[in-house]
């Protein structure tokens, strides 16, 4: 489309286009966790947020403005499928198509599966409120202009993450070289730029592992005026600015250190800057910041205050496309013999080799290896990612006297009870094996493909084998206000479902019966967060 | 004191003749070389073992294990492949008939690559009867397969000191059998480094500086024995497969006093004095190449993080007792030591990390191979406790008149207040006198006769007299640390 003919639609556009979303607040959003102003720059065809991030699941006002001479919209994509993500190029296909409908659509797919939130079309000197809950899977959700033409520079990102911030607008730019102390960045030539949507400090976007060096620069937004605090740990060297002044210098090459530096800054957005650069060995870099009504809150994937042999964060394991990642470790929730798996769908769960039982399972990042592999590795680490759930302590199989008896308190680890190990698909997802009285387990978690957007499930298939089949032996799925609701029970956190075996809620448990056929049983549960 | 600048040479040459002398160094005998590891990942290395077909699988700290081909000859340049990842610690790893057994803190496991696509995918629980409870310092160094084909494991305390009742036989030594029990085989144990064999299968630890240990040693894991640090005995209330709870030793004792009254307190066979021979000894490999790597055939050699050494260590058996010398044998490892192996060809693989614990090296991690060169360095070979004094023998003929002279050895004897708290000071020095010298006809061996021997004190042997027969050239390393547990009768 050449400059006139879109000039002219444009023109045509501007006639029949309407604001459709209320200004007041819809019920459920009169208070909300956070909002952000997007407004359009006058004849330049960008918006002035080219990123900001949300945490999930949060109660988002979203106040766009137009003062431009055209109109525009602005329609939250989810994150396309490929690695990196796009810009919702989908969504601008599927406007292409449109063809003549094109107009009276107001550029815009309807009901099209990645469009998570759109403006509509909003008139020249016109600004439009939008309210919507944020995903609650973390990732990069592209926004684009969908008129005609517009989407190449008029997009952003908009991080997801439960660790959102205050910094929007940040980019980075990665530089090569052997350096003592920060350069003069500016007079070097960046090897690679890029925007980093959730506005946290991230050197993973490095290309190699020695000899480099970033700048990131964006704008940070202080609630109030007032003394705030800045700190910066980095191996090697870093200094960080505020409106181009440096706040704290930790430049020079050591190891992971911190240092902190502060300034009076007037409430409003600020230009903030962090030159970083490593030499050689290992590397990171961490910062957070502290202020009224903020207290050391962390501006980066990991956090400063980790230091001193525990509770260190920042070497997220991801899981490789396809695959997915084991973690044996101490984790906050499985004990001290879990077996963390990451799906790279996005799932994950936690196996408690102690209890011989599924501890947990969550959404999102798998876990942050650093407590552990930085320092000594002191201690229990969580999850890294959100929505997650935890199931009882405790044996997950018991032999009771009746249904509704009392499940019992510990077992674990009594010689009947025996982890076996696991073994691997291609996939390099585990099945546990393990033993209890005379019967041999085979459990098989896996996560359910579900739609672009939507939550995923695990599914569970649980196989026995036992010469002398036990009678009355019981597994317990979860704990806490179950209702049947179909085929499914439902608590305020998780809908399950079970096939081969008929569950029911005795004594606040949701409990299966093990019944054998020939000295094997076998049934399946499905784990659905609920929404 | 190579390459002294002219002035000086002259200058000294005048004082004192053997310093133009141009000295041997370590490198000379024993180069090590740098093994380049897969770009990109961290692998502090924790564990090495030989694989058929000349490649070696090493484990790392994060709980991965690499698989290497072309790991050896002058400039190694190898291909490494990913064999499993997200195991908890490994800290042991030991090759036989197909799969690769682990010692992971919660557990020892076997694994197996089963479709041959190069990973392993099956994953076997051996045996796990012991606790862990979120502490960094419960750590699990296991062994090879000894001859009934068990795997010794010793489990660090909770803590530095602690024995939490949530972690089971913490500070014990348990074997875990080919058929998946774990046995209870020894107690007290601190803090230990690394584990390993002898030549004839006795297993022997390091135990590392701390409470209960005034330095760090190398200790003899008898089954039944108790290895001096009281903290774990609580779990005699868990198992009466090694009798009854002992009696706790009697705290600012020392090891020598107390065996004799707590019978099956088996005193170190090695001191490594703290801060003489390093800070924090770790895995114990035995060499078995048959002179493949030179003269020391079935010595042993420790690994030390905090100096990134490799030590050597000669044990013989007195009255029962396994105790001997330690000698410095090489320095100038890339980080912290803690694993060494030995290849049939005659390489010693080393491995390490300085995580959590600094060390000389500066490198985060290391994978390094020694080799001899062929070239025999002037060494004591041997150290022998004998009823009045000590016989040396070295790896080449001694110069007769550097032996025989008194003034060519200095000796000094002290020991280490055994006590809860941490470490100890040197105490009750002495300096035994060397009454008479008898070196062998050929040079090879020397016998010293010492007045003042101390039963349980370690006996440190300066040499710097000693030369090399029709030469200046000194021992490459001119001390010895003999523990002398017990005295040889007449």
């Amino acid at each position: 489309m050449n400059l006139s003919s879109f000039l002219c639609s444009s023109a045509l556009l501007a006639v029949i286009g309407l604001q459709v979303h209320a200004q007041k607040p819809p019920k459920g959003f009169e208070k909300i966790d956070q909002e952000i102003v997007i407004s359009t720059m006058e004849a330049q065809m960008k918006y002035d947020v080219r990123s900001f991030s949300v945490k999930p699941n949060a109660k988002i006002k979203l106040v766009f403005k137009n003062p431009d001479a055209l109109p525009h919209n602005l329609i939250i994509c989810t994150p396309g499928k490929k690695k990196g993500g796009d810009r919702g190029q989908e969504v601008v296909d599927a406007v292409m198509k449109l063809g003549d409908k094109g107009v009276e659509q107001n550029w815009e797919p309807k009901g099209h599966p990645r469009i998570l939130v759109s403006s509509g079309m909003v008139q020249p000197k016109k600004e439009t409120t939008l309210y919507f809950k944020s995903p609650k899977k973390e990732g990069d959700y592209p926004y684009i202009c969908t008129f005609p033409g517009h989407f190449q520079l008029m997009n952003g990102v908009m991080g997801v993450s439960r660790l959102a911030n205050p910094i929007t607008n940040l980019t980075y730019k990665l530089y090569h070289g052997k350096w003592n102390k920060a350069p003069d960045f500016t007079k070097l030539e960046a090897k690679k730029t890029g925007v980093l949507a959730s506005g946290l400090f991230d050197i993973s976007a490095k290309d190699k592992n020695d000899g480099f060096g970033f700048v990131f620069s964006g704008k940070i937004d202080c609630p109030k005026d007032g003394k705030y605090s800045f700190t910066i740990s980095s191996d090697d060297g870093s200094l960080l600015l505020i409106d181009n002044k440096i706040v704290v210098n930790n430049d020079g090459i050591h190891a992971n250190s911190a240092k902190s530096g502060s300034i009076t800054l007037k409430k409003g957005q600020h230009d903030i800057e962090v030159r970083y650069f490593e030499a050689s060995g290992q590397e990171g870099l961490s910062v957070a910041w502290s202020g009224p009504g903020i207290k050391n809150q962390a501006l980066s994937k990991s956090s400063p205050g980790g230091g001193g042999g525990g509770g260190a964060i920042g070497l997220l394991i991801e899981p490789p496309e396809g695959e997915a990642s084991v973690y044996r470790n101490f984790i906050n929730g499985a004990g001290p013999r879990a077996i963390g798996v990451g799906y790279h769908e996005g799932l994950n769960l936690a196996f408690d080799a102690n209890n011989l039982r599924l501890a947990m399972i969550w959404q999102g990042d798998f876990i942050d290896g650093a407590r552990h592999w930085k320092g000594r590795g002191q201690g229990y680490q969580p999850p890294a990612g959100e929505a997650v759930i935890k199931f009882p302590d405790g044996v997950a199989f018991a032999t009771l006297g009746s249904s509704d008896s009392a499940w019992p308190q510990a077992e674990y680890r009594t010689k009947d009870f025996r982890f076996r190990g696991y073994v691997l698909d291609k996939s390099q997802r585990p099945t546990f094996k393990y033993e209890r009285g005379g019967v041999a387990i085979e459990d098989t978690p896996l996560p359910v493909a579900t739609a672009e957007g939507e939550f995923g499930q695990i599914k569970r298939v649980i196989k026995l084998k036992a010469k002398d089949a036990p009678a009355n032996l019981y597994f317990r799925i979860a704990q806490g206000g179950f209702e049947k609701k179909g085929d499914t029970f439902q608590s305020s956190e998780l809908s399950v479902t079970v096939k081969g075996a008929n569950p029911s809620v005795q004594s606040g448990d949701l409990r299966v019966p093990v019944t054998f056929k020939g000295g094997t049983a076998e049934f399946e549960v499905t784990y659905a967060w609920a929404n | 004191m190579k390459n002294l600048p002219v002035f000086s040479v002259a200058l000294a040459s005048m004082l004192f003749v053997s310093v133009s002398f141009s000295q041997p160094v370590e490198s000379d005998y024993y180069p090590i070389t740098t093994i380049p590891l897969p770009e990109g990942e961290v692998i502090e290395v924790s564990g090495i073992d030989v694989l058929p077909g000349n490649k070696v699988a090493i484990a790392s700290r994060r709980g991965d294990i690499f698989v290497g081909e072309d790991v050896f000859g002058e400039d190694p340049n190898p291909k490494w492949s990913l064999f499993a990842r997200g195991l908890h610690e490994v800290l042991g790893i030991a090759w036989k008939d197909g799969w690769l057994y682990l010692t992971q803190r919660p557990e020892v496991s076997r694994i197996k690559d089963s479709d041959g696509d190069g990973r392993a995918d099956v994953f076997e629980t051996l045996g796990d009867g012991w606790g862990i409870n979120g502490d960094y310092h419960e750590y699990a160094f296991g062994t090879r397969h000894d001859k009934n084909g068990d795997i010794w494991v010793v489990l660090c305390l909770t803590g530095s000191g602690g024995a939490d009742d949530k972690s089971p036989f913490r500070g014990w030594c348990m074997r875990v059998t080919p058929d998946g029990k774990t046995i209870p085989t020894g107690y007290g144990i601190r803090s230990p480094g690394g584990i390993g064999f002898n030549h004839l299968g006795d297993v022997f630890y390091c135990d590392n500086q701390g409470l209960w240990n005034g330095s760090s040693s190398l200790k003899h894991l008898r089954p039944g024995g108790f290895q001096g640090n009281p903290t774990g005995n609580k779990y005699f209330a868990l198992t009466d497969v090694l009798g009854p709870k002992p009696p706790d030793p009697k705290n600012g004792s020392r090891i020598e006093i107390e065996r004799s009254k707590v019978p099956d307190l088996v005193p170190p066979p090695i001191v490594l004095p703290h801060g003489k021979m390093g800070n924090s000894p770790a895995g114990i490999e035995c060499d078995e190449t048959g002179g493949k790597f030179g003269p020391f055939a079935n010595q042993l050699f420790v690994s030390e993080q905090t100096h990134s050494k490799v030590h050597r260590v000669f044990l013989e058996k007195v009255n029962g007792f396994y105790q001997g010398a330690a000698f410095p044998f090489l320095k100038g490892f890339g980080s912290g030591n803690i694993v060494a192996r030995f290849a049939a060809d005659g390489s010693m693989f080393t491995g390490g990390t300085n995580r959590g614990w600094g060390s000389h090296g500066k490198n985060p991690f290391s994978f390094q191979r020694v080799n001899w060169t062929g070239k025999v360095p002037f060494e004591v070979h041997e150290m022998r406790a004998k009823p009045d004094g000590f016989e040396l023998t070295f790896t080449q003929a001694a110069d007769p008149f550097s032996l025989e002279k008194t003034s060519s050895y200095t000796m000094e004897a002290y020991t280490y207040i055994y006590k809860s708290g941490y470490g100890s000071p040197v105490v009750d020095k002495t300096t035994p006198s060397i009454k008479k010298v008898v070196p062998a006809k050929d040079g090879k061996s020397v016998r010293i006769h010492v007045e003042g021997l101390v039963k349980g004190n370690v006996h440190e042997l300066k040499m710097p007299g000693i030369r090399l027969k029709g030469s200046e050239q000194t021992l490459l390393h001119d001390v010895a640390y003999y523990t002398l547990n017990e005295i040889p009768k007449g």
